[in-house]
């Protein structure tokens, strides 16, 4: 019975996880702007990878090789958003059109 | 050089002038608006360009569909896992490599007993590939003239907090598992190659977020030189040393040791940090050399 659940219950997180990065891919390419298409590929990094690596810790069962996934998704969810985060500070930087896309808000401290 | 918030304020009042402060750069006054201009195309063109638009995706699917097939019916005709009939498992060499390896190199990782023992020479090789590589590389692109760093690149991609922060969170963690990739090479799955790209990752994570000034106070050109010649002076003496033994029956003092202690396997240790030391330097290397021509 358990493993019937366990079974159903990754399938349901590894499916999700295909869904989310299979419509991250299609934002990837059918976005023009490019904070738009940055924001689609962070999604497959952090939550796609998130529910594909929760579907396999359900999958597994041993302790080990959830430690082992908890820590890939701890490495991957520090660096990845940084490379996003690099990609929208270039594009901030040299983009002379960018006023036409995006709307800045100023915050007090920053002034 | 402007500062990050500098340039976002002057976008905000509308002043932001796509010249860049070239006070450091010398005297080449370079715009960033001109690459942003738009071309006007001729007719022909267009219709080239949609043309080939239109094109390309089909084209790709076609040759993607067509890969997939091959691979996926190379892949049906590969043994099952396990199976006595696969031609390495009924291969003379390769059953002497799985029975014998243990008892004769003391790695218990047999994949690192048949490249740093049994066909040492092969490696050597390729470390020596990779040093001939770095030196073409350098030959081609250091110039001697020290390039000053553009003010753009610092602008936009060094002075930037939460990169930093975070490589200095990850970047010791990254050089910690390679130096455990490396060390555990015969114990397990790793080794030197495997390991020392690790570490010139991390390297060049550093680098990229904290310039290279930083990194050149360890490794600089004479450094470089001076590691990278050692280990492979320290690859060539030590295997034919063993080799020569070999041949002769005679007796090593680099023997196999215990086998599951970190200190075992012989001389498959320190050919493994000499690999890793020649990678992470090359992988370096190129990417400093690439970047700004020099070490």
């Amino acid at each position: 019975m358990s493993n019937i659940l366990r079974m159903i219950l990754s399938s349901i997180l590894l499916f999700s996880g295909i869904l989310v990065i299979w419509v991250s891919v299609f934002g990837v390419f059918r976005f023009r702007f490019v904070m738009n298409r940055m924001q689609s590929a962070a999604m497959i990094d952090t939550l796609g990878l998130f529910l594909i690596l929760t579907g396999l810790m359900v999958v597994s069962g041993e302790l080990s090789v959830i430690l082992k996934l908890v820590l890939i998704l701890l490495f991957q969810w520090v660096g990845s958003p940084i490379a996003s985060h690099m990609v929208g500070r270039l594009e901030v930087s040299v983009d002379p059109d960018l006023r036409e896309h995006v709307v800045f808000e100023r915050h007090e401290e920053d002034t | 050089m402007k500062k990050f918030k500098e340039w976002l304020r002057d976008w905000d009042e509308g002043t932001f002038d796509f010249t860049i402060d070239t006070a450091a750069a010398g005297n080449e006054e370079s715009t960033v608006s001109e690459s942003f201009e738009k071309t006007a195309l001729t007719d022909l063109e267009n219709r080239e360009f949609r043309l080939f638009s239109r094109a390309f995706p089909i084209t790709a699917v076609i040759l993607a569909s067509v890969m997939i097939v091959f691979l996926l019916s190379a892949v049906m005709r590969l043994p099952a896992f396990g199976s006595p009939h696969t031609p390495p498992a009924e291969s003379v060499t390769i059953q002497r490599y799985i029975e014998n390896g243990l008892s004769e190199t003391g790695a218990i990782n047999i994949v690192a007993g048949v490249i740093l023992d049994y066909r040492a020479f092969d490696t050597l090789g390729e470390s020596h590939v990779l040093f001939a590589a770095a030196a073409a590389v350098f030959i081609l692109m250091a110039s001697a003239r020290r390039r000053p760093e553009s003010p753009r690149d610092q602008a936009i991609l060094r002075d930037d907090p939460i990169l930093r922060n975070t490589t200095k969170v990850l970047v010791p963690i990254i050089l910690l598992f390679g130096l455990y990739v490396i060390f555990n090479g015969h114990l397990g799955p790793g080794g030197g190659f495997s390991g020392g790209s690790i570490i010139g990752g991390g390297l060049i994570m550093y680098e990229m977020s904290y310039g290279p000034t930083r990194l050149q106070r360890v490794l600089n050109l004479k450094t470089y030189k001076i590691t990278v010649l050692v280990s492979l002076l320290f690859y060539s003496i030590a295997k034919c040393y063993s080799f020569f033994c070999g041949a002769n029956s005679l007796h090593t003092i680099f023997g196999p040791g215990t086998p599951g202690r970190i200190f075992s396997a012989g001389l498959i240790l320190p050919l493994n940090m000499v690999v890793g030391i020649v990678v992470s330097c090359t992988l370096y290397g190129f990417y400093a050399l690439f970047m700004r021509e020099q070490i």
